[in-house]
């Protein structure tokens, strides 16, 4: 007959009568019969002996409670714990407006590639949007001199001017614009093509062979732009300057009247599109909310370790 | 404000003391705290340090008396002062005060539980040895198992009220007391001669 291997949890439960009846029974036969068991049992029961009579330490003093004992402690610790608590949820307040601000860091981060990627790849008015909104913002000789780079490849740039005047199409041809965004009358656009000029405004233009290169006006991108007097000659820029570089011709010089004709268009641009004017502060966002997103994180570590420095001090 | 057995009832006494009555917590002070005193001594192993959790477990349990709903009153008393011990521990572990060079250099008169080792008149030099090397070897043990083997051994608990001053099961218990006892007698293996002729194992 095999004999259980019994555990020490299982040998202290029966010292203090705690094992199942027939397992007591077992353990006690078992004991009987294996000399082992039975002084393994006894060397736990005198150990258990010696603890239980080594006798209680007599308190050194009685612990009387008296009314100042259970009242004063209370209030003092809640005077104590009113200044840590109202840390405490001040960090936790700036911690959530840190990981909101954070939260929608990434988020803008994460979708403005995509939405600058869409901006390139419209046509039409997005394009248009952004053209007149980087113009508004340029200060006026800037504009002034935007108004001079031309574009001489497409056979548009190499026209000249009609005299006096800077047509509209040389801002539209400065960049390699896909489709018809530009402000130009469709007259003088049929005129700078050879087309013979006797095409009506509001006629639809044939679409030819030069037709997408060159502006195509329409009721809704056309905007009425003054011919103004900027210069008595055609100003040729080298092909290279067809990029956003700002080059200014060396016969140019700003006039009052260019300046000032400036100015107007800028401000009226700016009227003009209010919408792409919120497009640009939209795009200054991801920048405001990212040193938002830092002041915030850098309070939220200050706040946490003066509240940890005050729960400390408390508990001292 | 009267203590004799006779007149002793428990339960009455905590619905008094749960209306706020003073003098009928007192009277549960004046009976438990012998045991209170000595689990709080068992776990802190420094009688100052027991003293103060002692008062700070009855101040505690008198604020919190509203709340008990019946069971045993001692183990509920229990669980207050070793949660108050474990608190002033981690708070020790945290930043200790007082190093053991700077408690051994004070001097006796300054601190009287050192002078009282708790020696009763009636005890033998042998019992106050045996007394004082089971202390030292019950302080040797992990802190949880030492509380287990105080309170069941040295306090007399069941196991459902141990369970309940710790806040364990019920089979912890049981599975805490098997260790606490058998490192305790390795540890007296290894003291056997310290011991009494008929405790030597």
């Amino acid at each position: 007959m095999t004999q259980r291997n019994w555990s020490t949890v299982e040998v202290s439960a029966y010292l203090d009568g705690q094992l199942e009846p027939t397992l007591q029974a077992t353990l006690e036969s078992d004991m009987a019969q294996d000399p082992t068991l039975h002084r393994r049992v006894e060397e736990l029961r005198q150990i258990q002996d010696m603890v239980q009579g080594m006798g209680l330490r007599v308190p050194p003093r009685n612990y009387l409670l008296t009314p100042s004992m259970v009242a004063a402690p209370k209030t003092e610790s809640k005077r104590r714990r009113t200044p840590l608590l109202m840390m405490r949820l001040a960090t936790s307040v700036v911690a959530a407006a840190f990981v909101v601000t954070f939260g929608l860091t990434a988020v803008q981060r994460g979708l403005l590639p995509s939405m600058m990627a869409q901006t390139q790849d419209a046509p039409g008015e997005v394009a248009l949007m952004r053209e007149s909104v980087e113009r508004a913002a340029l200060p006026p000789t800037e504009a002034e001199a935007e108004s001079f780079k031309s574009e001489p490849a497409q056979g548009v740039a190499a026209t000249p001017a009609p005299e006096g005047t800077v047509p509209a199409q040389e801002e539209s041809a400065r960049a390699p614009l896909p489709e018809a965004e530009v402000e130009m009358p469709a007259e003088e656009t049929a005129g700078v093509l050879g087309m013979g000029g006797a095409v009506e405004p509001e006629e639809e233009p044939v679409p030819e062979a030069g037709a997408a290169l060159v502006p195509q006006p329409t009721a809704e991108n056309t905007v009425e732009e003054p011919a103004v007097e900027l210069m008595a000659e055609p100003v040729e820029v080298p092909e290279e300057s067809a990029t956003d570089d700002l080059v200014i011709s060396e016969g140019y010089e700003p006039s009052d009247d260019a300046e000032a004709s400036a100015e107007g268009r800028a401000g009226e641009n700016a009227e003009a599109v209010p919408d792409t004017i919120v497009e640009t502060l939209s795009q200054r966002r991801p920048l405001v909310t990212t040193w938002l997103s830092v002041g915030l994180g850098v309070a939220t570590l200050v706040m946490l370790a003066i509240t940890l420095w005050m729960g400390r001090r408390r508990l001292d | 404000m009267t203590t004799s057995t006779e007149t002793w009832n428990e339960e009455e006494l905590i619905q008094t003391a749960q209306r706020g009555n003073l003098d009928a917590f007192n009277e549960l002070i004046l009976h438990y705290q012998s045991q209170v005193y000595n689990l709080a001594y068992h776990i802190m192993h420094d009688p100052a340090a027991a003293d103060d959790a002692t008062q700070e477990a009855f101040i505690s349990a008198y604020h919190a008396i509203k709340k008990f709903r019946g069971g045993s009153f001692r183990a509920w008393l229990l669980r207050i002062v070793t949660n108050a011990c474990y608190d002033e521990l981690r708070r020790r572990k945290r930043r200790p005060k007082v190093s053991w060079e700077d408690f051994g250099e004070m001097e006796e008169e300054a601190n009287p539980h050192l002078v009282d080792d708790g020696a009763r008149p009636e005890e033998s030099l042998e019992q106050v040895e045996l007394r004082a090397l089971l202390e030292r070897t019950i302080a040797k043990l992990p802190e949880h198992h030492r509380t287990t083997l105080v309170l069941v051994d040295r306090l007399g608990l069941s196991y459902e009220e141990a369970a309940q001053a710790m806040d364990i099961a019920l089979g912890t218990v049981k599975s805490r007391l098997a260790r606490a006892r058998q490192e305790m007698q390795a540890l007296l293996q290894e003291e056997r001669e310290l011991l009494p002729a008929r405790f030597r194992l």
